[in-house]
């Protein structure tokens, strides 16, 4: 009983300090010019911390951008696997601890995590425009260099890849492809049960269901509607109709949807459903290359656009080496690893540099790059593009969609 | 003492954080107004009531069948024991490879859809009832019998086989035909080992993440299934929300297991009594 005892005034006092109150740590500074962060970057380390669960990625990252780093810039990557909710939660407590000097340099985040980094003043910044390769090769009109899912960046990251909704059909099943939602419906009617999508909160199903919103209502319409459930609702109410008048046509007439991607995937592989989707722009090329799909399957998109996101890179409060920082993210977003990095083989994500800034070799190199087949080329892809909408908006349409649609 | 010691701490972690008046790492006192506002949620209502009712018709299921299954093995002399051999591969079988199995199986383009559809049943994979990801929880059932049922009939097997046969000769001479032998001697016998593995088996189907949310339906989810998709949302008090339902499962499989040691402790005690 004693030993017990003990066991939880040592627990309550575990928790005593880490609720401690936070006082305002004094920030270190990074270099002001790019050059003086080349020079005294050299020879240091530069910790990377990102989530770690693709091996494509982490290839990239250990085969590709490591060793180039080293040998153009004399620094060494360290890349540590973690998943960002975590990595927050460690510099929220640093923060909390007043710990000036932390041992992350770069994180790789965006959308909501970035809206808790960017709330929490977890982030080092402004410094975008003091990294080289971004004033040269990024277009700073483009949406996604200013807004993250709609949160206002304020040069606090920098992007590194592009990702996109993409829906794939194979042309020798499926003569025409539903490029918008009142085709969808048409073909779904033609061909009941053959159609459906995942279920929100799936990443994928729940960017399909924004998809439409914005066929029908309009991107504008949802992103000037305040973050409220009752305005979201009021401006999306159509698309939530369009869904309900096109359930019954879908798999098991809508009265469940599959769970996850995954198994959109597998249904559409196995020839029960005539469409899958992805956030992967390249999938086809890689379910293509698998050899799960045959070669006539193809990509396409909704005529109006379809939603894509993107990632980025952006530098703790407390990073140890700001300058190997700054020489990191200027290496990652350079033509030669965002080509290498848009390889199918390699990763299969799309570039975030702006194809009208880079010389005619440049060019070549992004354009020459194997993409994989059945996948729209990026240039097709970037036109029909549209904006995410704040995080925030997410949950509730997602939560709209659990009663208006799922549950009616 | 390690293990106690971080289950302790993560437990006080979750009741901690569930109760924390601020959010992310800005931290306020404490309260009780999650829990108000987790247990008058409709949604999170039909998610234990979806809980419980799996885990109870598993337990029942699993429970009967293990239990006619152990009887039928005793029956069955030298064949009983090699099924016994035979059923310690689903128990040893990790869940996860049982839910492959399940989909390989039962799913509209399983091994079942492709025999019905090579027969000439039916003509296309949605034509096939739906068994996994439905919303009778059907495939989720699958796993939790195929694992189960073998569970408790090994164990009550072993009850079984412990229990002298003189007490079956003792009822034949009294005249009792072989189901009151079956029902008035045995069963009693066998209650204690079938209220350990009930307890055993609910907290299991109550408690489980991986089977439900790989063969779920998205229309309604279980507890644990409810907790991950609330920890993973983005607005910071949905995982407070996740830790107020952690802290829910916890307390009720703490009583599950409480439950379990008082009733072990109570026949013990009564049987020993009877001894005296």
């Amino acid at each position: 009983m004693l030993k017990r005892l003990t066991i939880g005034l040592l627990i309550a006092a575990l928790f005593a300090l880490t609720i401690g109150c936070a006082a305002q740590p004094t920030l270190t500074t990074g270099p002001s010019e790019f050059a003086d962060a080349l020079r005294s970057a050299r020879g240091k380390t530069v910790t990377f911390y990102g989530w770690g669960g693709s091996s494509a990625v982490n290839n990239w990252f250990d085969n590709i951008v490591a060793p180039s780093l080293l040998a153009e810039y004399g620094i060494t990557l360290r890349r540590v696997p973690m998943n960002i909710d975590e990595i927050l939660r460690k510099l929220a407590t640093e923060k909390q601890a007043n710990r000036v000097s932390g041992d992350i340099d770069v994180i790789w985040i965006n959308g909501e995590n970035f809206y808790a980094a960017k709330t929490q003043e977890l982030l080092y910044g402004p410094f975008n425009t003091r990294i080289d390769n971004f004033n040269r090769l990024i277009d700073p009109q483009a949406a996604d260099t200013n807004y993250d899912f709609g949160i206002p960046i304020e040069g606090m990251s920098v992007p590194l890849g592009r990702a996109q909704l993409i829906f794939m059909a194979d042309r020798a099943r499926l003569a025409a492809f539903p490029t918008s939602a009142a085709r969808l419906l048409e073909l779904a009617r033609a061909n009941p049960g053959r159609f459906t999508y995942p279920a929100p909160p799936d990443f994928t199903g729940s960017a399909f269901v924004r998809n439409i919103i914005y066929d029908i209502v309009g991107f504008e319409a949802l992103n000037n509607a305040p973050a409220e459930k009752a305005a979201i609702q009021a401006v999306i109410q159509p698309a939530l109709d369009f869904l309900n008048e096109l359930e019954p046509y879908l798999w098991e007439r809508g009265t469940t949807y599959p769970a996850d991607v995954a198994a959109l995937d597998r249904m559409f592989a196995e020839g029960q459903l005539l469409w899958s989707m992805s956030y992967t722009p390249l999938k086809a090329g890689q379910l293509i290359a698998e050899g799960r799909v045959p070669t006539s399957v193809e990509t396409f998109v909704f005529d109006k656009g379809n939603i894509g996101n993107t990632h980025y890179v952006a530098i703790p409060f407390n990073a140890p080496n700001k300058d190997a920082a700054f020489v990191l993210i200027h290496h990652l977003i350079s033509v030669a690893m965002q080509a290498a990095k848009l390889d199918v083989g390699n990763w299969g994500d799309l570039p975030v540099v702006d194809l009208a800034r880079l010389d005619a070799s440049e060019r070549a190199l992004i354009e020459n790059t194997n993409i994989g087949q059945g996948v729209l080329p990026m240039d097709e892809l970037l036109r029909r593009r549209l904006p995410e909408v704040h995080a925030r908006k997410v949950a509730i349409i997602e939560e709209l969609w659990r009663e208006q649609v799922l549950q009616r | 003492m390690f293990l106690t010691l971080t289950f302790a701490y993560a437990l006080a972690y979750g009741v901690v954080q569930s109760m924390q008046a601020g959010s992310g790492a800005y931290r306020g006192g404490f309260t009780l107004q999650h829990y108000r506002s987790v247990l008058g949620d409709g949604e999170f209502l039909i998610s234990l009531g979806a809980t419980i009712s799996v885990a109870v018709i598993a337990t029942l299921i699993s429970n009967v069948l293990g239990a006619l299954l152990a009887f039928a093995m005793l029956r069955a002399g030298a064949h009983g024991k090699l099924l016994q051999r035979v059923l310690q591969l689903p128990v040893i079988l990790p869940h996860l490879i049982v839910v492959i199995m399940v989909i390989h199986i039962f799913s509209q383009t399983g091994v079942l859809a492709r025999l019905a559809w090579w027969v000439g049943f039916i003509d296309n994979p949605n034509q096939f009832p739906l068994l996994v990801y439905d919303r009778l929880a059907i495939g989720i059932m699958l796993v939790y019998l195929y694992k189960q049922v073998p569970f408790v009939a090994l164990l009550a097997y072993d009850t079984l086989r412990g229990i002298s046969g003189k007490y079956a000769e003792v009822a034949a001479n009294l005249g009792a035909s072989p189901w009151q032998t079956s029902t008035q001697v045995y069963l009693p016998l066998l209650k204690p080992t079938i209220i350990g593995t009930s307890l055993i088996t609910f907290a299991f189907a109550f408690g489980a993440f991986e089977v439900p949310f790989l063969l779920g339906t998205p229309v309604w989810r279980t507890l644990p299934v409810e907790s991950y998709l609330l920890y993973t949302n983005i607005e910071p008090l949905a995982r407070t929300h996740a830790m107020v339902i952690n802290v829910l499962i916890s307390a009720i499989s703490l009583t599950i297991a409480g439950l379990y040691f008082g009733v072990e402790s109570f026949l013990n005690r009564r049987q020993k009594g009877g001894e005296v």
